[in-house]
């Protein structure tokens, strides 16, 4: 006797085939970083790269150095109001393309460091570059959009006894800065996304015609 | 069951198939990336970042960056990971550049576990570089962030750089090349609150590192000028040439000097939330020099921290000719606080404060703390001091549980005598009470209080450091008075037969006082409580006080009175005191003024002993809140729990409360006999309350007493963190 595929595997089979399509949308490109005590300041927001040499795929799949461009942070303040940070503060700091605010003095007064302010978010705003020929480029994607925004808020874990601040920790918290992919135009499946449907339709017809025999 | 009977081969192929086909990659090995973000900073003085994924699952733990120059063994550092943190598959690794790394550029790798399993990114292999940077970082303040500032960095070499100070008060330098320990000058460019454009601060390295942070304000001003102005020295003339006699305080010298300043300014610093140490920070504490801290924009009150207590600062003033600090004012509300340093020669520093509390009918506190400037003429004693010390912890952690008397006594002079106890007694009591209760991890010198260089003898404070039952304990008021025997420094005490005490303190009486002739009631009073307790077996007949002016019921000299003889750890001793005449603000002597004691013994001559007065404060909250005048019969306390309670003083920085009773079996003369006991629950600095078990009879002095106990007094003591004393006697019966 043969006993038929249990449900859950088959639905396992079913999420498997989606889980690389359902990505495709938002692609990891780096890293916003709230850090401590840097040579720049006590406090101060810098931007991981990770792709290129960085990339970590298939969370940071390209391959293909991105240059990353900041329009601006703003930093939403607790108590009210806002503190902007331009991107002009920001500075390519290595061949990698990490993008670092290096300017000295405090943010209000057009430097980087933040240490005297309670931020609750920031929203990092800017745009990616080139934005096709991206080796590492999911499939059913044609590109990514110039335009990428990116929102830090406290991370689980970086707060008293290792819970939830209401304000960012400067040495601690992060974000994951996405590119957004731009789908192929075309309304059919993909070839590479058919093979892989129909692999895991075989198993499952197979398993099921065996059953039908038993 | 086997799966194979259960499912057809071919079956269970295809589902592996794709299974395989269908799940994400999984990475073999951990990778970083090409970079540590940021990618460059300071050894010792700055954060840095690693990244990277393919790490086991599991909370990491015991991670450890290393530094080398290729991504292979062998490494030329080491550091502690600080925090890790998780973000999708990334693990983020903050680390502080390891503080002996010479600046370059390196190779960075991790090594660590995650759950229960080891990595070490060595194995991909995966590395970041980093670039060490040679720098000195620093913030400006005047208690608002210095904007525009001139910087100038001077080596021990009198090699200088400049900056200027950013609008938050910072500035970096570059230090290659540079040879510590650095003098840092800021002029500011504008004025600010009091402070007009151009005004100086100084501040001195506070390590011997190239790279370092070196705050610069008003307290660090005070250190170095205070340094210089000890030794007679301009410190603009030594800034601009800081070489031989002009050389800039040692690492050693800063710690000395910032023992000075911490307790001045101690009940801002309490009041600001402030742990400053003198020592490098650690646990929380901080140090003024060497910690980073926010300097707040001008308009904006500091909400805590270091730059509050700089923005209370609303002068500071220094002599134009000399460079000398003549006063610092601290004002908050209606407390103000006068900062004075005085230079009294032979390189010493007296530090003078007053606190006045205009509030409550007013009130005011005096404090005063001496040291030495530490200047590289006396590094030898140091070192020889140091010697001797690590010599005495090394007798003490190879014997261990087995220390005798016997085995520490070569660190005693021959002539060595203490409090009455000669070498071998005390040799003997320290073996008594510490063989195998620790182990010393480290003695060494932290600052001299005194040193006379015509007979050697050096008054040292000792810094300690010592594990008991897994438990590290450190500290740096340990006292110890050194003489140079025969080349070698041996601990040589105090030369007393007993110490002497000239204590000013605010002193409120309830109840029936028998000490002086009085109604019983509530009486205050601020006076110098001249006390000696002294081993009967020196025979001491007689002492008499002098000192401070006609204080002694109008004399300048009066007989201590002989009280009633005290047992303590299986020990007699003669008790004599007396109190001065009530004082006022205007005729108490300053602290720090001078007392001599003159003792008739019968067995050891004539002595006469020195005692300077401390801190005083005329402030009088200090009393029992839960005491009614007249309903005091003995019969109420004698045999009793007792809890009492108090209100806290203001005016002063509490360093410790102690609520203790005292019993006596006659009335208070010579022929009594009296011994104490502290209060059941473990007080500290902010209790209002404590339970005293008053013993039912004298048997509870042991030494053969017996009997009923005919009075008691309830002694309440909060003292100040820099000497001041607050003290209420409640005497029973009333």
């Amino acid at each position: 006797m043969v006993r038929p595929l249990p449900k859950p595997l088959i639905l396992l089979l079913v999420l498997g085939c989606c889980s690389m399509v359902a990505s495709a949308d938002a692609i990891g490109v780096g890293l916003l970083t709230f850090d401590a005590n840097t040579l720049t300041a006590p406090a101060a927001f810098d931007i991981l790269n990770l792709t290129g040499a960085n990339a970590f795929p298939p969370d940071f799949p390209f391959t293909t150095q991105l240059t990353i461009s900041v329009t601006n942070l703003v930093a939403n303040l607790q108590g009210g109001g806002t503190l902007t940070i331009l991107g002009s503060r920001f500075t390519v700091v290595d061949p990698q393309g990490d993008l670092n605010c290096t300017v000295a003095g405090d943010a209000g007064s057009g430097g980087c460091d933040v240490a005297a302010y309670n931020i609750l978010s920031a929203t990092l705003t800017g745009t990616l570059s080139p934005l096709t020929g991206l080796a590492g480029l999911p499939a059913g994607d044609s590109g990514i959009a110039s335009a990428f925004t990116t929102t830090i808020t406290p991370n689980a874990g970086c707060g008293p006894n290792e819970g939830t601040a209401t304000i960012l920790t400067a040495g601690c918290d992060s974000a994951v800065v996405n590119a957004t992919g731009i789908p192929r135009t075309s309304s059919v499946p993909e070839p590479s996304t058919w093979i892989l449907s129909a692999t895991a339709l075989i198993g499952v017809l197979l398993a099921c015609k065996v059953r039908a025999r038993a | 069951m086997k799966l194979r009977s259960a499912y057809p081969s071919k079956t269970l192929g295809a589902v592996l198939t794709a299974s395989i086909l269908l799940v994400p990659s999984v990475a073999w090995g951990q990778s970083l990336t090409s970079s540590a973000n940021p990618p460059s900073g300071g050894a010792g003085v700055n954060n840095s970042y690693l990244t990277g994924s393919g790490f086991p699952a599991g909370t990491i733990t015991g991670a450890t960056v290393h530094l080398g120059a290729s991504c292979a063994t062998p490494q030329v550092a080491s550091g502690p990971v600080s925090q890790v943190t998780t973000q999708g598959v990334l693990r983020r690794f903050q680390f502080l550049i390891p503080a002996s790394v010479t600046p370059g550029t390196y190779k960075v790798w991790l090594s660590g576990t995650a759950g229960a399993t080891a990595f070490n990114t060595l194995n991909t292999p995966s590395c970041s570089t980093i670039t060490v940077t040679a720098n000195v970082t620093g913030t400006a303040s005047l208690g608002a962030a210095i904007s525009g500032g001139s910087v100038t960095l001077v080596d021990s070499n009198g090699v200088t750089r400049f900056a200027t100070t950013a609008s938050d008060g910072t500035f970096v330098l570059d230090s290659s090349g540079l040879t510590p320990p650095y003098l840092v000058r800021v002029v500011t460019n504008s004025p600010s609150g009091n402070f007009s454009a151009g005004t100086t601060f100084y501040s001195v390295s506070a390590d011997s590192n190239v790279s370092t942070h070196i705050n610069v304000h008003a307290l660090t001003d005070l250190m170095v000028r205070s340094f210089y102005s000890a030794q007679g020295i301009d410190p603009d003339t030594a800034f601009a040439s800081p070489l031989g006699p002009d050389a800039p305080p040692t690492p050693l010298a800063v710690q000395t000097l910032a023992n000075l300043v911490i307790p001045a300014a101690q009940l801002w610093l309490n009041n600001a939330g402030v742990n400053a140490i003198p020592d490098p920070p650690s646990n929380g504490a901080i140090n003024l020099i060497s910690s980073p801290f926010i300097a707040y924009p001008p308009g904006v009150t500091p909400p805590s921290g270091l730059d509050a207590v700089l923005h209370l600062i609303t002068a500071d003033a220094v002599n134009p000719v000399s460079g000398t600090v003549l006063g610092i004012t601290f004002v908050n509300g209606t407390i103000t606080e006068t900062l004075t340093p005085s230079y009294p020669g032979g390189g010493s520093i007296t530090v003078n404060t007053t606190t006045t509390n205009t509030a409550n009918g007013g009130s005011t506190s005096s404090e005063s703390f001496s040291g030495l400037a530490l200047t590289p003429a006396q590094q030898s004693v140091v070192d020889g001091i140091n010697a001797s010390l690590a010599i005495f912890a090394n007798i003490v952690n190879t014997k261990g549980g087995a220390l005798t008397g016997n085995d520490l006594l070569p660190a005693y002079a021959p002539d060595y005598l203490n409090d009455g106890q000669n070498a071998s007694q005390a040799a003997n009591a320290f073996a008594l009470e510490n063989a195998g209760m620790f182990t010393v991890n480290s003695l060494k010198v932290f600052s001299l209080k005194s040193l006379d260089t015509v007979n050697n003898v050096a008054d040292v404070l000792v810094a300690y450091d010592i594990s008991a039952s897994g438990q590290e304990q450190t500290g740096h008021d340990f006292e110890i008075i050194f003489k140079n025997e025969g080349g070698t420094w041996l601990q040589y005490g105090d030369q007393q037969i007993t110490q002497v005490n000239a204590n000013s303190e605010s002193r409120t009486s309830e109840g029936k006082d028998s000490i002086s002739v009085r109604q019983p009631g509530l009486y205050f009073q601020t006076d110098i409580g001249a006390f000696v307790n002294v081993l009967t077996s020196f025979g001491v007949t007689n002492i008499t006080v002098s000192g401070g002016g006609s204080i002694w019921n109008g004399a300048t000299s009066a007989s201590l009175f002989h009280q009633p003889q005290l047992l303590k750890n299986g020990q007699t001793f003669d008790v004599f005191g007396r109190l001065s005449q009530a004082l006022t603000l205007a005729t108490i002597p300053p602290p720090g003024t001078t007392f001599t004691f003159n003792f008739t013994t019968g067995s050891f001559g004539s002595p006469a002993y020195k005692a300077t007065n401390n801190a005083f404060t005329t402030e009088r909250s200090v009393i029992f809140a839960n005491v009614t005048a007249g309903n005091g019969p003995l019969s109420s306390v004698v045999g009793k729990t007792v809890t009492y309670t108090w209100p806290l003083p203001l005016t002063y920085a509490i360093g410790q409360v102690h609520l203790s009773v005292e019993i006596q079996d006659g009335v208070f003369d010579a022929a009594t006999h009296s011994c104490s006991f502290s209060s059941t629950n473990q007080l500290t600095p902010t209790s209002t309350s404590g339970t005293l078990n008053i013993p039912a009879d004298m048997s509870a002095c042991g030494g053969g007493l017996s009997g009923a106990i005919q009075q008691l007094s309830v002694f309440l003591e909060i003292d100040g963190v820099n000497g001041e004393e607050g003290i209420v006697d409640l005497t029973y019966p009333f």
